[in-house]
This record gives C-alpha cells, structure tokens and sequence, in this order.
C-alpha cells in the first residue's frame, strides 16, 4: 500500500490510496464528499432503499487513516452530510463515533453546497480556510493557486487490456488539487468531461484510489 | 410494481449514424453488441451495416457493403446439454464415431488430435497455453454450461488464493476457459477435490456470478432502476451500482432477505454441482495436461464466447500498476 508524494505551492503533501490527503509537516489529514446520510436522505426523499450503512462504512474508513496517520487535525472539505437534516437524522450511535473521532483533535468542517447550514456536531465551521500557502474550500473559485478542494468526485476511466477501470482519483496540477469523494455511495464525474477537463492544466494528473495511490497523467 | 417480473434479456438499439438521433435500426442482443469491435459487420433491417462505436444503450453503425456480414443471434435463455448427449460425445471420440462428418469438422478433429489430444470419459483433458499476454488454461468437462461455469468459479477461487491471478473466464457446454497473469505448470493442482468442496459456500458470497444474481434481484425490488443509464437524468436521479450495494450488504447485512434470495438464484443456476463431482468421481486423478504453444482447435471457440465473467483480484489491480506506470513513463514525467 503505498502513497503518493507531491508538492503543491512548496507544502509537501500525500495522496493516501484511501483518498484522503495527508500534511505531514502541519499533521493535518483532508478528506472531502462524505455524503454521509444518503440512504436516509433518499429513503426520506422517497427515492429507492439503499442499505443504511454508508455512514457506517465510511466512518471505518476515516477512523483508520486517522488512526494510521496519528493526525492532529481533520479537514471535512465540505458535502460531509448530503443534506442538512441528513445530519440531524445520524443514528446516535454514530453521531458518537463522529464525536469520539473528534475528541483530542482539531476538526474543522467546511461548508458545501449540499450541506451549507451550521452543524450540530462539534468543531468548526467555515466556508473556506486559508493556511498559507495552501487554501482549503469545497469548491474551486478557478483562480486561485494552492487551492484543495473537493466537489467534482473526480474519476479516472482506463481501458485495460480490453476491461474498462474506473477509480476515484485526485486531480493534481501546479495550481490546485482536487480530491476525490471519500464517501460511500458517491458516484463520480469523469476527468475527461467538462468542466474537469476544461478546469486542470495540460500536465495535470490524475492519481488513482485503490490498493495503492498509483499516478497517471490525467485522462482526458 | 415488478415484483414476480421475468426479465427480458437486454437488447439495445442500433442506430444509423454518428449520434443519438440517427436513424433507428431495429434492435439487438446486449450480449450479441458484446462481441463487436469497430469495423466488424453485421446484418439488420435488411442491410449490412458496419459497427462504429456504441453509447450507453446504442449502437452506432455505418453503412457497408462487404460480403460476409455476421449475423445476429437472439440467444434468449439457454438450457445446459444433458448428461446423456455428453456421454456420447465422449464415447464417439474414443471409438472415431464421427467419420461421417463433414471434411472441415473431421479436420478439425485431426487438429486437436495431433497439437494436444481428443477428450475422453476416462480422464479430463486440461490444455494451457499462452495468447496475447495473458496465459490460459482450458478444463474439457463435457459437464453442461451450468457445471462447468460453477466449475470456473471453483478453479479461480483457488487460483486466486494461490496467488496466480486470475483475470476471468467464461464457460460452455463442454468447457471452461480461464485466463489469468501466471502460468500454471501443474494444472493437477487446482483439482484437489476436498479443496475444492471445502472453498464452495465461502467464495459463493465473493464472486462475480453472485453479483450478477443480486443486480437482477435489486432491479426487480426496485432498488436500482433499469436501463437508467440509457435516458437522460433528470436533475434529481442518481443511478448505484449493484456491486456497492451487494458489497455493503455483504459487509453488513449478509442474511438480508435480498442476499437470500439473490443466493437462491446464482445457486439454482450453479445447481449442476452434482454434475462436477459426478465429473470428478468418474475421472479421479487421471488429469491429462498439455501444454500447447498456441490455443487449440477445441478451445478456439471459447475466445469468441461471450459471457465472459471477469475476476476483481490481484489480477486486475497488478495490471492497474504495470499499466499506470506505463502510461506514466510515456508521458514523460519523472517520479
């Protein structure tokens, strides 16, 4: 299981192969899309059943990248619930692991387009953070440079010895990196279609979730 | 409601042209586009028309005038051959009853006879050889497509738990054709029957026959919608896939009444283990293995079968890393 280093604006980063990413230097670990809540929020919408565990799921996989990175602070970059009163409805028993997770760290939530109220459970709240030299927010404001931010739930499709592959992946260039859905039951977009395509240099990459983080130039 | 629904094989649209308005065809079998590369042609609504590309649920073709089109099939469902035919099948090649036929079928016994051997009751012929990268393995059951499709499970579930990577295969009424990363040098092996008994109800829950049980399952429940993929979405529509929800079940609900039932399915299509071991009991350890430099006469048609069942293993993600480096390299960038 390896990881993939990478600079961005100078600060030395990691795409783990869980797809959170990791800032040694400031021990600060960035998950973005948890959409946790969707089964209930379909099933409240009247859309189909889907098994309630996505939350669950999901949360087992946070708690071991944080475990394994030992991180001093967690980043939601925001749709961490998939709709307000998704976070409302958690089963308590999960609102609890939400809060043991938190407990001796700082967690810092920022704010979606599907989740933009304040939040019930504990940590910060805000739109965007700066930590220069990097920036964190939920969606990129195409501009800025040093930019993390979530949003698209980029994918990579690959054509591999006659099968199609399609991974959740992190979209890397010099100016911004954007991370893939961490969550459970989020679909994607694919990186050759607008405005994915459009929005990352030339030269951009695209690194692979999976056993390993594995690098390839982005799929266009 | 769908409930107590049987369901249509799926068919997709062929449409003439470069997009989704062209003009429409008619319709063929998803299993029948399978088969299609760009450039092959084929016979519809009266005309030869060449395969160009195909989109979610359409098929795009081009018009063409070459003289030997493939023809449709409309497969429907198949029903596995019977013991008894296989039995005489087998016979017939021990006692040469098949000098009747035409030229070109007796050659191609000839063929089989001289590169590897002809199959016979009292051993089980199983062929290996190399094709296009991969490596291959061929077991010549005569057990009936179901048999030697739970066959195909069986002998890739051990092979992926002895590391050698299996990538998928697909089954026939006579045989079962395996490709994967590495070379088996002892196909003997992979027969050890309690071996084989034991991994059953185990890898049953994992494999990809399973998954394709639940996704029709799941559809008929309502919990997935069909042929979503070839509309447009509307703002509020999302589309799952089976094999996530399967997983998550899997994980965290196996008795669900979905995951029964989903079971009683793929078990009543692999109902045939009785055959497999009847297969198995009737040979003992009389493996004949050949290793051929080239595929043979009798495993040719299994590379055109379709039906393929592919493995998610260490095969998939070992050719995930050869690939991404080399794409990486190519590209010219440096680690």
């Amino acid at each position: 299981m390896t990881t993939y280093p990478f600079s961005l604006s100078g600060a030395r980063l990691e795409a783990l192969p869980s797809g959170g990413l990791w800032w040694p230097d400031r021990r600060i670990l960035v998950v973005s899309d948890l959409h946790l809540g969707k089964a209930e929020r379909h099933a409240r919408r009247g859309g189909p059943m889907l098994p309630p565990y996505e939350t669950r799921d999901t949360l087992f996989r946070l708690e071991a990248d944080i475990t394994r990175t030992n991180a001093q602070t967690m980043i939601c970059l925001g749709d961490s619930f998939d709709d307000n009163m998704s976070e409302q409805n958690l089963p308590d028993d999960e609102k609890l692991w939400i809060a043991r997770l938190q407990a001796g760290r700082k967690w810092i939530w920022i704010t979606g387009n599907h989740d933009p109220g304040p939040l019930e459970l504990g940590g910060s709240h805000l739109s965007e953070l700066p930590l220069p030299p990097l920036v964190f927010r939920h969606e990129t404001n195409t501009h800025s440079s040093g930019e993390i931010s979530g949003h698209f739930h980029p994918k990579a499709q690959l054509s591999v010895q006659g099968r199609g592959v399609s991974r959740p992946c992190f979209l890397i260039d010099m100016n911004r990196v954007i991370m893939p859905a961490y969550g459970t039951f989020t679909g994607g977009l694919g990186s050759h279609l607008p405005p994915l395509s459009t929005l990352m240099r030339p030269d951009a990459l695209a690194i692979l979730t999976g056993k390993s983080a594995r690098p390839i130039p982005m799929p266009r | 409601m769908n409930a107590g629904t049987i369901q249509d094989t799926d068919t997709v649209k062929v449409r003439l042209g470069k997009n989704r308005a062209g003009k429409p065809l008619g319709e063929i079998e998803e299993s029948f586009a399978a088969t299609l590369a760009p450039g092959d042609t084929f016979l519809i609504g009266g005309q030869i028309v060449r395969f160009e590309s195909m989109r979610e649920l359409t098929v795009m073709v081009s018009r063409a005038a070459t003289k030997k089109p493939k023809i449709a099939t409309f497969m429907g469902t198949k029903f596995a051959t019977s013991t008894q035919l296989c039995d005489r099948i087998l016979t017939g090649f021990e006692t040469d009853a098949f000098a009747d036929l035409p030229d070109y079928t007796r050659h191609w016994l000839d063929q089989q006879r001289s590169l590897s051997r002809l199959p016979d009751r009292e051993s089980l012929l199983v062929e290996t050889f190399p094709h296009k990268d991969q490596n291959y393995l061929c077991v010549f059951g005569f057990a009936g497509r179901n048999a030697q499709q739970t066959l195909g499970l069986l002998l890739t579930n051990r092979m992926e738990t002895l590391g050698t990577a299996p990538m998928g295969f697909v089954a026939t009424d006579y045989a079962t054709l395996i490709w994967g990363l590495d070379k088996i040098d002892t196909p003997e092996d992979l027969f050890d029957k309690s071996a084989l008994q034991n991994g059953f109800e185990t890898w049953l829950s994992s494999n990809a026959v399973m998954k394709q049980a639940f996704r029709s399952v799941a559809t008929i429940a309502g919990l997935i919608e069909r042929n979503l993929l070839g509309l447009r979405k509307s703002g509020r529509q999302a589309s799952f896939s089976s094999d996530i929800l399967y997983d998550t079940l899997r994980k965290y609900d196996p008795d669900h009444l979905l995951m029964r039932i989903a079971q009683t399915e793929a078990l009543s299509g692999l109902v045939d283990y009785g055959r497999i071991n009847a297969m198995l009991e009737r040979v003992g350890d009389r493996i004949e293995h050949r290793h051929l430099p080239h595929v043979s006469p009798f495993a040719a048609p299994l590379l055109l079968e379709v039906g393929r069942i592919h493995i998610q293993g260490e095969g998939i993600e070992r050719i995930l890393d050869a690939e991404t480096k080399a794409l990486f390299q190519a590209a010219g960038l440096k680690e």
